[in-house]
């Protein structure tokens, strides 16, 4: 026993260090829905590794489901008050709304971050940034990457098609190449025009939504601004009659969607396999094809999103910006140092890790930067594209805490038209009764 | 006798002390993590509780129970779940018996069937279900190739995108998955009836059929009911199925209850209307199981 007391002194020593080390270092957690997708992976662990290797008494943890579970498990969180220190957030800006009033505050569940960015650089430079807000204060930072949708599409299928992708300027040019590249292979096995997702995930609604709807004014209520009132919801219009209708005529008429598709990766695989000659997505397209097959890339391009011609008149297509975003948790022990990540990861050396990811890094100052142009043409040519043809202001979606429901319902609809190919206009008036429900 | 058994056999609090304060720390474990959630769901189905507005939550009484008879998708949900329900225990007990009834053959290979027979019901719910979708994918999926390929089939289904074979397909999935355990309860059934049954019933003439009518059914009945019964309650609570493949969809063709409630309370963040949904779930499934435990009463005293 006597032999053994120094080393038990010893070990009993090093396992008191070992705890009072691992009390002074901060433990950050960073909930996201992307961390499942591989690119996104890649640009998070190479951020960790940087930012804890300059800041050793820092200890960043991620975690989050895929982008699906993601929501829901999201608001569980908030109103229990177990969401992690950092919370990302993507898509449309309103989904702020929805989330920072499930708590009471100013700024709801976020950190009002005003100090840090009203007045500064970053309220520029950072792509995205002003629409995150709430209430009147900053409560995130648009910190990570962005994009915005295009059309990319497989050369080889255009060549062989003899089809030049540059005379694709409205939807209706869109629609007769989509015609011309839907055909049945020597293969037996049938080619599409064009991908979609038909199915009862969400994107059913979302892709047309962003594709058609807001670009001709189909919008919940006019530019979807407020007083969210029932005699101001305009669902069910006219222009939403022409988008849905539309769409549904490329779905069961025209016959150029890919049938099937469960969710977005089932179409992509479509795409990289060759049964799909075009598909609407943003820069993390490009990361994602890297991943999957790099070679692919060569055979990769892409045109803009097309004008919608309506009523006679050509509208471009709205510049929605796609970005994922960072917010501090209100219930966060640590705010400071969650903040102070955040404003890292805003930095030239930071946002080159980011652009691993594949999509444009949010900090315009090394997005058009010649390094970043070099290494991604493809996104450089979108964000050049987007500047060239695109309309600005984007049409958001409401901020307003009611978009869930209202998103909830327009799926519905949306697959009741997709899918079940029920008449548009009975769909949309039943649509527009119940959002207008939601705010008697 | 010890002092301390003298202290707990205590007159003043009664003979039979010891017995309850055994059983206290189970109770107090089961009043918190069962009995309290419950109550405080039926609290919340008396109050608005739309998460969105915190702290603003009026009492409204009975409204949200009352609003649901004009509720289309609740009515809807109902119906979906009732048709899921008795279709899905009526064909897994089906099949589970007609299972049971030839794993009791004493038959070469019958030990390894009775193990492979249980995989379907070991396996974890998330992950058939994914694998189902992969198997019913309009592309490439197996079935629509293999059926294609016997000629059954022109063109590939679109299994769970088609609004009437949505619901069916959900109805498969979890046939396929529960059917082995009905059949390895009705086996142990079976295995508990004694042969001399069998062989009267046979000294009196009885064929096959005869007996399965005349005896094993009869002597199955406490098991039937038993697997019935909790056959009923599970798939009236069954979420993780109909979830995984649909979400609900399309356009409301497989919501179940359970999804009807869940989208009320974490989509469109209206608790007070999810928990008074819950509430009523929670009612039905409470006579289904007061109904067995009566039963399992009764087949106690019968013994």
């Amino acid at each position: 026993m006597k032999k053994l007391t120094l080393p038990l002194v010893i070990l009993l020593i090093l396992v008191c260090v070992s705890a009072v080390v691992a009390q002074e270092k901060v433990r950050l957690t960073v909930e996201m829905s992307v961390y499942v997708e591989a690119p996104h992976k890649k640009a998070f662990d190479l951020l960790k590794e940087a930012y804890e290797l300059q800041n050793p008494n820092v200890e960043i943890v991620y975690y989050g489901p895929a982008y699906d579970e993601y929501w829901d498990k999201l608001a569980v969180e908030i109103v229990s008050g177990t969401e992690a220190d950092i919370v990302q957030l993507q898509d449309a800006a309103a989904r702020y709304a929805t989330y920072a009033s499930l708590r009471e505050g100013e700024t709801g569940a976020f950190v009002n971050l005003d100090q840090y960015i009203k007045g500064t650089e970053l309220e520029d430079k950072l792509i995205g940034q002003k629409e995150l807000v709430f209430n009147g204060h900053y409560i995130g930072i648009a910190n990570y990457a962005t994009g915005m949708r295009g059309v990319y599409y497989r050369k080889s299928l255009f060549e062989e098609a003899g089809i030049d992708a540059d005379t694709i300027i409205t939807n209706e040019d869109f629609l007769e190449v989509a015609k011309s590249l839907t055909k049945s292979k020597d293969d037996g096995t049938m080619q599409y025009g064009f991908g979609a997702v038909i199915s009862t995930h969400d994107f059913v609604y979302d892709e047309m939504k962003t594709f058609i709807c807001y670009p001709i004014g189909a919008t919940y209520s006019p530019l979807n601004k407020p007083p969210y009132e029932p005699d101001n919801i305009i669902v069910g219009n006219e222009a939403w009659n022409y988008a849905f209708k539309w769409w549904q005529d490329m779905i069961f008429t025209h016959k150029v969607v890919a049938p099937g598709s469960y969710d977005k990766a089932d179409e992509r695989d479509l795409f990289w396999n060759g049964v799909v000659a075009m598909n609407i997505d943003g820069p993390w397209f490009v990361g994602m094809t890297k991943e999957y097959n790099e070679a692919l890339l060569d055979d990769l391009d892409i045109i803009a999103s097309p004008d919608i011609v309506y009523n006679g008149e050509q509208y471009p297509f709205n510049k929605q910006n796609y970005g994922i975003t960072h917010l501090v948790s209100s219930n966060s022990k640590n705010p400071d140092e969650a903040i102070k990540f955040l404003l890292w990861m805003t930095t030239p050396e930071a946002q080159a890790l980011v652009s691993e990811c594949g999509m444009i890094p949010s900090n315009t100052d090394y997005s058009t930067g010649a390094d970043y142009y070099e290494t991604w043409p493809l996104n450089a040519k979108l964000a050049s594209l987007a500047e060239e043809r695109y309309y600005e202001p984007p049409i958001l979606d409401p901020e307003i805490p009611e978009l869930g429901e209202i998103n909830r319902i327009m799926i519905n609809f949306a697959q009741a038209a997709f899918i079940n190919q029920e008449d548009v206009a009975d769909v949309l008036d039943e649509a527009a009764e119940e959002i207008k429900a939601l705010f008697r | 006798m010890r002092k301390k058994e003298a202290k707990i056999l205590n007159p003043k609090l009664g003979k039979w002390s010891l017995p309850y304060v055994l059983v206290f720390p189970m109770v107090l474990m089961m009043a918190i993590v069962i009995l309290y959630p419950i109550a405080k769901t039926v609290g919340m189905s008396f109050f608005e509780n739309y998460l969105a507005r915190p702290g603003v939550n009026p009492f409204v009484g009975l409204k949200h129970y009352m609003n649901f008879f004009g509720d289309k998708y609740f009515v809807n949900s109902i119906i979906i779940t009732i048709k899921y329900v008795v279709i899905t225990v009526l064909l897994r007990f089906v099949i589970g018996l007609i299972a049971a009834l030839l794993l009791n053959e004493k038959i070469k290979g019958v030990g390894i069937a009775r193990s492979i027979v249980v995989i379907p019901w070991a396996m974890p719910v998330v992950v058939v279900c994914l694998l189902f979708v992969q198997m019913f994918d309009y592309q490439y999926g197996i079935f629509n190739y293999m059926l294609a390929a016997v000629g059954i089939i022109k063109e590939p289904v679109k299994w769970l995108s088609n609004k009437d074979l949505a619901l069916p397909v959900a109805m498969f999935v979890n046939i396929w998955k529960g059917w082995p355990w009905v059949a390895i309860m009705l086996l142990a059934g079976l295995q508990g009836i004694q042969k001399e049954h069998y062989e009267a019933a046979e000294i009196d003439g009885a064929g096959y059929f005869k007996q399965f009518w005349y005896v094993t059914l009869p002597t199955l009945r406490p098991v039937t009911l038993t697997v019935f019964i909790l056959l009923m309650v599970w798939t009236i609570k069954d979420f993780d199925i109909v979830y995984v493949l649909n979400k609900g969809g399309p356009a409301h063709a497989t919501e179940h209850i359970t999804i009807f409630i869940y989208q009320k309370a974490f989509e469109a963040l209206r608790m007070g209307e999810a928990s008074a949904a819950g509430v009523l779930v929670l009612i039905v499934t409470m006579v289904f199981t007061i109904a067995y435990l009566r039963l399992l009463d009764r087949m106690d005293s019968e013994r």
